[in-house]
C-alpha cells in the first residue's frame, strides 16, 4: 500500500530540541526523522504561529525569502525559493508579523560554522488567525500530552485516538520529560492563562489531597511557607532562588512543588522577580 | 433426502394412537394402554391395535408422524413429522379479530435455523432444546416454516446430540476485535440495517439477506448466504460464520445455520447511537477496518487534479472523460462539482472524495453558478484554485465512509465543517493534566 508520511502537529521547541534519526519510511523508503521530546516520530511536521521575519536575500533571477515562524515555545527560520513557486506566491504577497501555519518536512543543514541546523522544507503556507493558530497550539500540546502520558503512566490515555502504537522514546530520560512538561505548560499558559492555570491548580490540589496532604500541607500552606521562606531569605534585593532550593533541601520538601508554588505566586502576583534569579513577596 | 428420513417406529406408533382435538390427556393414555394391551393379546402391531381402538371408540388416528433428521431436511407440504431442535428466538402477538396469542421465532440445530409458529400454548425458554411431534411443515413468504398447531406435542428433551451448543457457553467477542479470515464468530450486537436480495450463484438465483451490525467497538456489513430473520433494531448474539476482506472493508459472512439468538434490547446502546459516526483516527482507520462512517479532525493539505468542475453522464452519474462515459460512450452529459484532496490528522493521510451538494456548500456557490463562471473565465483551473485557497492549510472535521485498498485509505465525505473542536480539545487537556504535576 502507498502510504504517506503523515503531517504531525508540534510545538517548535519540541522539534527544535528532538534528535535525528535515520529510519524506513512509510512506503519502506530511507528517511530522517526527528524524534522529538515528547516521543512523537516526525518527517512532515505542522507548525503555527506568527511569522516574526521576512527577508527578502533573492536576486532579480533567483527569488528567495529567509522567514522566521515562532510561537510561545521557540522560533525556526525557514527559506523559501524558487522550487517552491506557490508558497513563494504567498510569502510575497505576506507582510510580517501574521499568523500563519507552515506544513513541511524537516531537514538539516551544515551552517557555515560547521553547526547542524533544523529547518523547514515548507509545503505550504497559510496565512491565519490567531484563534487557529490557537487551536493548532492545543492540538499539538493536547497530543504532546498523550505521548508523555504513554510513557510515564501505567494507566491507559483518558481520552480516544491514542490506542494505537505508542510514542517513541526520547532522547534525555527524565531531564527531558520534565523539560516536555515545562515547554506544555508555557505553551498552555500563552493560550488562555486563567482557564489552564485554574486546571493545573485543580489537578495540583487532588495530586497534594491523594499525596503531600498526609503530611499536613495544603497547597495554600505551601504558598504561605514559600512566601515566608523568601522573605526570610530576602537581605534587601530580593531571596536568592539558589538560597531558596538550599532551604528547599534542609527541609526536605519536594522541588517539584515548591517550584509550582513559586510559579502559581508569580503568576497571581504576589511574587516577582526584581532581578533575574531573585524572587521578592509583594 | 429420503435416506435421511426415518421413521421411529415406536414414536410413529404413539403417533398413530391419535390424538384429536377433543382429546384430553386421560383419554390419550386410556387408548395408548389399550392398544398396547391388545397388541400383546394379539399379537398384531402396534400400529393396527390402535386403528381397532380407535374404530371401537370412534375416534381418529393420525397418520404416524415421521422422525426428520435435521431441520435442513424439512421441505413446504410436509404434514406430522417429528423433529429435535432448539428454541433461538422467540416472540409473541394476537392473532386477528381477537383471537387470542399465537408464538413465532426460529428453531435451529447443526444444520440450519428455520421459523416456526405455534398456534396452541407455548411455554418454552429460548436456548431449550425441544422434542416437536406431530408438526407440519409450509412455505410462509417463501420460506420454509414449521407450523405447531393444538395437534402438535413439544416437550423439552435431553438429546441434544446435534443440537446447536447452549449459548450460555463461551463469551461473545466484540466487532472490533475481528480480523480478516477470523473464524467461528461469536459476537453480541445490534442490527442496523437489514434487507434480503437475490444473486446469482452457478447460474440460478439464491436469496440472501445482507446489513449491517453494530456494537460499542465497530460496525460492520455483514451478508448471510440465505433468508434468515433479522429485525432492524434488534439486538442477536451470532455464533458461525466468517470474515472476509471486501474491497478494503471487512465483512461477516454466515449462512442460515448460524445460531442466531435474540438478546434483550438493553444489552447494546441504542441504535441512534450506534448510528453515529466514530470518532477515529486515520491509523486506527487502516489498521481495523471494521468501521460504517467515521469522524475524523486535521486539516487538507493538497487538493488534487480532478477537483472543480466536471462532466457527469446523464445516464449513470459517473465522471466522462473527453465527452465519454466509460459505460455509456459519448453521451451529453451534466455538469457537476467533485472534490478529490489529501487530509492528515497526525497519524496518517487519506484521499477525500466529496461531490455535489458539499462541494456547492464549501465553494458558496452552485454549480449552474460556477458552471456560468467558467463560461466567462475559460480556464478550468480556477475552480481547483477556489478550493485550494479555501481547504488547504486549514482544519477540518469530516464525517465519511472509509475504505481501504492498495493506494491507501480513501474517504467518501458525507459532512465537512472548518475548525476545531476547542471544547473537546479543552477537556482532553484537562483530563491530562495529571501528567503535567
Amino acid at each position: 500500500m502507498k502510504r504517506r508520511e503523515p503531517a504531525v502537529p508540534v510545538l517548535i521547541q519540541d522539534l527544535l530540541q528532538g534528535s535525528r534519526e535515520g529510519g524506513d519510511g512509510a512506503d519502506g523508503g530511507p528517511r530522517t526523522y526527528v524524534i522529538t521530546r515528547s516521543g512523537a516520530r516526525v518527517y512532515r511536521a505542522v507548525l503555527s504561529g506568527v511569522l516574526m521575519e521576512k527577508e527578502d536575500i533573492g536576486s532579480p533571477g533567483s527569488p528567495l525569502f529567509r522567514l522566521r515562524l515562532a510561537d510561545p515555545t521557540g522560533g525556526i527560520s525557514f527559506t523559501v525559493g524558487r522550487y517552491g513557486q506557490a508558497q513563494l506566491e504567498v510569502v510575497s504577497r505576506l507582510s510580517v508579523p501574521t499568523f500563519a501555519t507552515i506544513v513541511g518536512k524537516v531537514s538539516f543543514f551544515t551552517s557555515k560554522r560547521g553547526e547542524e541546523v533544523m529547518t523547514i522544507n515548507a509545503e505550504l503556507i497559510v496565512p491565519t488567525t490567531k484563534s487557529v493558530r490557537d487551536g493548532w497550539h492545543k492540538l499539538a500540546a493536547r497530543d504532546a500530552l498523550a505521548r508523555l502520558w504513554r510513557m510515564t503512566m501505567d494507566e491507559p490515555v483518558p481520552c480516544s485516538g491514542f490506542e494505537g502504537p505508542g510514542p517513541e522514546v526520547p532522547r534525555g530520560g527524565e531531564e527531558s520529560v520534565e523539560a516536555t512538561r515545562e515547554m506544555i505548560k508555557q505553551c498552555l499558559l500563552s493560550i488562555d492563562r486563567p482557564f489552564f492555570s485554574r486546571a493545573i491548580d485543580e489537578h495540583r490540589n487532588s495530586a497534594l489531597d491523594g499525596n503531600e496532604r498526609t503530611e499536613g500541607a495544603s497547597f495554600e500552606e505551601y504558598e504561605e511557607q514559600v512566601v515566608q521562606m523568601i522573605v526570610s531569605l530576602d537581605k534587601g534585593d530580593g531571596a536568592r532562588w539558589d538560597d531558596l532550593v538550599d532551604h528547599i533541601q534542609k527541609k526536605k520538601l519536594s522541588r517539584d512543588i515548591i517550584e509550582e508554588v513559586v510559579s502559581s505566586l508569580l503568576d497571581k502576583g504576589l511574587l516577582y522577580e526584581p532581578i533575574l534569579g531573585y524572587l521578592k513577596a509583594v | 433426502m429420503d435416506n435421511e428420513e426415518k421413521a421411529a417406529p415406536e414414536e410413529a406408533a404413539e403417533g398413530a394412537l391419535g390424538e384429536t382435538i377433543e382429546m384430553t390427556e386421560e383419554s390419550y393414555d386410556d387408548i395408548k394402554n389399550e392398544a398396547h394391551r391388545l397388541a400383546r393379546e394379539l399379537g398384531v402391531s402396534l400400529e393396527e391395535a390402535a386403528r381397532s381402538v380407535h374404530a371401537s371408540r370412534g375416534t381418529s388416528p393420525q397418520a404416524p408422524s415421521r422422525m426428520i433428521g435435521s431441520l435442513k431436511d424439512l421441505s413446504p407440504g410436509t404434514v406430522n413429522i417429528s423433529i429435535r431442535a432448539r428454541l433461538v428466538t422467540l416472540h409473541d402477538a394476537e392473532r386477528n379479530e381477537g383471537g387470542g396469542k399465537y408464538y413465532y421465532g426460529m428453531l435451529g440445530d447443526s444444520t440450519t435455523t428455520v421459523p416456526f409458529s405455534a398456534w396452541t400454548e407455548f411455554d418454552f425458554n429460548v436456548g431449550d432444546a425441544l422434542l416437536l411431534q406431530n408438526v407440519n411443515v409450509r412455505e410462509w413468504k417463501e420460506r420454509t416454516e414449521i407450523v405447531i398447531n393444538d395437534r402438535s406435542r413439544t416437550s423439552r428433551t435431553d438429546d441434544l446430540d446435534g443440537l446447536v451448543p447452549s449459548l450460555d457457553d463461551g463469551v461473545p467477542g466484540t466487532i472490533g476485535e475481528l480480523v480478516p479470515e477470523s473464524r467461528r464468530i461469536d459476537i453480541e450486537c445490534r442490527v442496523l440495517e437489514v434487507q434480503r436480495g437475490e444473486v446469482i450463484v452457478k447460474e440460478s438465483p439464491k436469496e440472501i439477506t445482507r446489513g449491517c451490525i453494530a456494537d460499542r467497538t465497530g460496525r460492520m456489513d455483514f451478508t448471510c448466504w440465505g433468508p434468515v430473520d433479522l429485525i432492524r433494531d434488534r439486538c442477536y448474539r451470532i455464533i458461525g460464520g466468517y470474515v472476509k476482506d471486501h474491497r478494503g472493508a471487512l465483512r461477516f459472512n454466515f449462512d442460515p445455520g448460524a445460531i442466531i439468538r435474540e438478546l434483550p434490547d438493553d444489552r447494546l446502546p441504542p441504535l441512534e447511537d450506534l448510528q453515529r459516526p466514530l470518532p477515529s483516527r486515520i491509523a486506527e482507520v487502516n489498521s481495523r477496518r471494521s468501521f460504517g462512517p467515521v469522524m475524523l479532525r486535521g486539516m487538507v493539505l493538497d487538493v488534487r487534479g480532478g477537483s472543480g468542475l466536471i462532466r457527469r453522464c446523464s445516464d449513470c452519474g459517473r465522471r466522462m472523460a473527453k465527452g465519454q462515459c466509460p459505460v455509456h460512450g459519448r453521451t451529453k452529459g451534466e455538469d457537476g462539482l467533485s472534490l478529490r484532496a489529501i487530509f492528515d490528522d497526525g497519524s496518517g493521510s487519506a484521499i477525500i472524495r466529496a461531490e455535489g451538494p458539499i462541494v456547492e456548500h464549501l465553494l458558496g456557490k452552485r454549480v449552474s453558478e460556477v458552471s456560468e463562471e467558467l463560461k466567462e473565465s475559460l480556464d478550468p483551473s480556477s475552480v481547483t484554485s477556489e478550493l485550494s485557497s479555501r481547504l488547504n492549510g486549514r482544519p477540518w472535521t469530516i464525517i465519511g465512509d472509509p475504505s481501504v485498498d492498495e493506494y491507501g485509505i480513501s474517504v467518501s465525505v458525507k459532512e465537512m465543517s472548518e475548525g476545531f473542536d476547542i471544547e473537546l480539545l479543552n477537556s482532553d487537556i484537562t483530563s491530562l493534566m495529571g501528567v503535567l504535576i
